[in-house]
């Protein structure tokens, strides 16, 4: 697997797949051909603008820990396909903004994100869709899930911007704290409370990645 | 193994267990039956400990110890365990990470990945069930014959003392019956467990052979006797009762 470090503020990826570090706080990604990205981002602020080139699609596996506060822009022109996952662990205030610009025709974007919030932390997570007017034959979709743990607060704010009526849009928000019936059911097995409570949370913010490496990780990293 | 006296129990306000008394000896087989929504899963959840049922009065003692005040994973650790009517599933847990934590969490050892490996295909197999829902999500994406076929994989590796099968045969197709039918005698067979049966139908009967047959009405077991009580029932209803 190939793994990139980018310290530049202008960055070109094309046919990649493998793991990213971006050391800078601002960037501008262009992405050609077939794009596959993982980041492991802890503590970061990040701006950044990605640009779809036509024909081009990107899979972008990203996971954070702790306080972060990133802005992501997502252009896709035409006929390009983005899905963008995210899932995050918080105990700190921390900010997602995810505008996503359909200029063109043709595209499919997926946005999903997992966020578990901890501690007396707040998360504001903000995803803006904005789909051009006399666009056609695009399809989007926003999926986009917290749980609340402890003292913790998350706000999602959906917006959806569609001026064109040749899209099919879905989306899907919703907030919560861990489901009751399934600690009963983890717990009726002999776990404990609090390792019930673990794996189900786990399982929230893994379950999002094909990639089992990926989960694997995570599963590593938080444990 | 399990004894329930004068137990009066309510979920949502509502009573429904009242005056329900239950001997359970070692290694016995009892069958439960009854009317839809008279309280058979209710009881199943008490037994657990399910935090939305209350007991108002009345006790529950399990091998000398009563339950009354234990939580969930307690009465588990103790050796009671549930096959639930329609098990739920688990999203982003699977089967080998739940059974590894419990397993973990009970003996307070780390489980040797080699040998608990071996045993989930070994099970797999003689539940007839792909050794690929070892890493599988819990119950999700499983049909219902399936979710239950899982349920038991569970069971076999945690290795209960008392079980709870809450109509275990409903959603099971004739062959699937008989292959989780017989994996419940083998493993009465080797760990001779005692055995609560929920059911509305007397063709699991024909394989697993019960001790005592009960019918629940109005919160309280009405009437108790051997198999020939469930084929009076198949054949003429509760209005009997
Ligand atoms: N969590 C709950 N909240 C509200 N009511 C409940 C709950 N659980 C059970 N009940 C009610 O308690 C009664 C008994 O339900 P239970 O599920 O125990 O019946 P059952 O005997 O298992 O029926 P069936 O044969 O249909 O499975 C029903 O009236 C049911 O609606
Ligand atoms: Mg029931």
């Amino acid at each position: 697997m190939n793994n990139i470090v980018i310290d530049r503020e202008e960055f070109c990826l094309e046919d990649f797949d493998g793991e990213v570090k971006i050391n800078v706080k601002k960037l501008i990604l262009i992405i050609k051909g077939h794009v596959v990205i993982k980041e492991w981002i802890k503590n970061n602020e990040l701006d950044l603008m990605i640009n779809m080139e036509e024909n081009s699609s990107l899979e972008y596996n990203r996971f954070g820990l702790e306080n972060s506060d990133n802005k992501i822009i997502i252009n896709q022109n035409s006929n390009s396909r983005v899905i963008f996952k995210e899932s995050l662990l918080v105990d700190n205030d921390s900010k997602l903004k995810i505008k996503n610009n359909i200029l063109g025709n043709n595209n499919i974007s997926e946005i999903i994100v997992r966020a578990v919030s901890k501690e007396d932390s707040r998360l504001v997570v903000d995803a803006i869709l904005d789909v051009l007017e006399n666009t056609f034959g695009n399809e989007v979709k926003e999926d986009l899930r917290g749980l609340e743990q402890e003292n913790s607060k998350i706000t999602i704010i959906p917006d959806m911007l569609v001026a064109s009526s040749e899209v099919m849009a879905n989306h899907n928000v919703t907030i919560g704290s861990i489901s009751k019936e399934d600690l009963f059911y983890l717990c009726s097995k002999g776990l404990t409370f609090d390792n019930a409570k673990k794996l189900l949370e786990v399982g929230f913010l893994t379950s999002i990645y094909e990639d089992i490496e990926m989960q694997e990780k995570i599963k590593e990293i938080i444990k | 193994m399990l004894q329930i006296k004068n137990l009066t129990a309510s979920v949502e306000r509502k009573k429904i267990i009242n005056g329900l008394d239950l001997e359970i000896n070692d290694s016995e087989i009892h069958v439960l039956m009854g009317p839809n929504g008279v309280g058979k899963s209710t009881i199943c959840k008490i037994l657990l400990k399910d935090e939305n049922y209350t007991i108002s009065s009345g006790v529950i003692i399990f091998n000398g110890t009563k339950i009354n005040d234990l939580n969930t994973t307690e009465v588990a650790r103790l050796g009671i365990y549930l096959v639930n009517q329609n098990p739920i599933g688990i999203e982003g847990v699977t089967n080998a990470e739940m059974l590894r934590t419990a397993l973990s969490d009970i003996t307070g050892e780390r489980v040797g990945i080699f040998e608990f490996n071996k045993k989930l295909e070994n099970i797999c197999k003689e539940l007839d069930i792909p050794k690929e829902f070892i890493h599988r999500e819990i119950n999700v994406g499983m049909s219902g014959g399936e979710r239950k076929k899982n349920e038991l994989m569970h069971l076999w590796m945690l290795e209960p003392k008392f079980i709870i099968l809450d109509e275990l045969d409903s959603g099971l197709d004739v062959d699937a019956l008989k292959v989780v039918s017989e994996s419940i005698n083998k493993y009465y067979e080797k760990f001779k467990p005692s055995i609560l049966i929920i059911t509305h139908h007397n063709k699991i009967l024909e394989y697993i052979k019960p001790h005592k047959v009960h019918v629940l009405k109005d919160g309280k077991i009405i009437k108790s006797g051997d198999i020939t009580l469930a084929k009076e029932i198949e054949n003429s209803g509760f209005t009997a009762f």
